[in-house]
């Protein structure tokens, strides 16, 4: 119902929803949603299968992404940003440590050939179906 | 041609607006405020000074050039957010460093005066 929008003028309530929103997240950690870490979104056609996860402040070496069967798992960890010698926090809302994801693969992957790519944040990975769960076209002989 | 620009600033309004998560620090002489926005490149930040009103925003989208900033797969997403400084600040100073999708601000307070001590002369 509340939408944070764009707009240019200073609106109290903007911080007030934003607010409302940490409680939200606050709650759903309460019932169980922890293992939704990192916000993921997924894309599939006839050839692949790509992830990408929001993994913003990571260091390349510090991500671990595995495929193996029809699971895919990336583990990792955050490290915590480095606070200023005598520094307080006035807000705190972004996390740091470790953390786990797997998926099931609806296809057997290729796994020689899958992709991990690391930008701007983003983790993109992608991922082939093997070659004899691909449709295959079947010449007819004449005759 | 004006259509054209009309279509492109509605599809542009139709991007969902996130707000960023932030982490803001204080020392005695530094604000610091670290502001999440994955997909987001150092050129796709926007940070704007109005008074004592800050707002950073950016966006997953490539505004112009020919080189792509977004994956084709990764959905456009637009980050913004206000914060209302203290008077403390040293709005010439501030400094901004984008790596890895978060967003780095150094804002400088005004050092203070020091006490001075006023002469009173007679006549």
């Amino acid at each position: 119902m509340w939408k944070t929008t764009g707009t240019l003028l200073w609106d109290p309530w903007r911080e007030l929803m934003s607010a409302g929103n940490g409680f939200d997240e606050l709650l759903n950690g309460l019932v169980g949603r922890r293992g939704e870490f990192p916000p993921t979104n997924v894309w599939m056609d006839e050839h692949k299968i790509e992830f990408a996860f929001e993994l913003p402040g990571m260091k390349a070496e510090n991500l671990e992404v595995t495929a193996k069967h029809d699971t895919l798992t990336i583990k990792g960890k955050r490290e915590e940003e480095t606070v200023p010698d005598g520094a307080m926090f006035l807000r705190q809302e972004r996390g740091a440590g470790y953390f786990s994801r797997s998926f099931s693969l609806p296809f057997k992957v290729d796994s020689e050939r899958v992709e991990a790519r690391y930008l701007n944040g983003i983790l993109k990975v992608t991922l082939p179906k093997a070659t004899d769960v691909m449709p295959k076209k079947i010449n007819v002989i004449n005759g | 041609m004006s259509e054209q620009i009309e279509k492109k600033n509605t599809e542009k309004n139709d991007i969902p607006v996130v707000t960023p998560k932030v982490d803001i620090m204080e020392t005695e002489s530094i604000v610091y405020l670290v502001a999440e926005m994955p997909g987001v490149n150092e050129k796709n930040v926007d940070i704007d000074l109005q008074g004592n009103n800050l707002t950073i925003r950016g966006s997953t989208v490539s505004e112009g050039g020919t080189e792509p900033t977004r994956s084709e797969f990764y959905p456009e997403k637009a980050y913004e957010r206000q914060f209302t400084l203290g008077n403390s600040i040293d709005l010439a100073n501030i400094s901004a460093n984008m790596k890895d999708g978060v967003l780095r601000l150094t804002l400088p307070k005004v050092k203070e005066l020091a006490p001075r001590k006023i002469e009173v002369k007679c006549c």
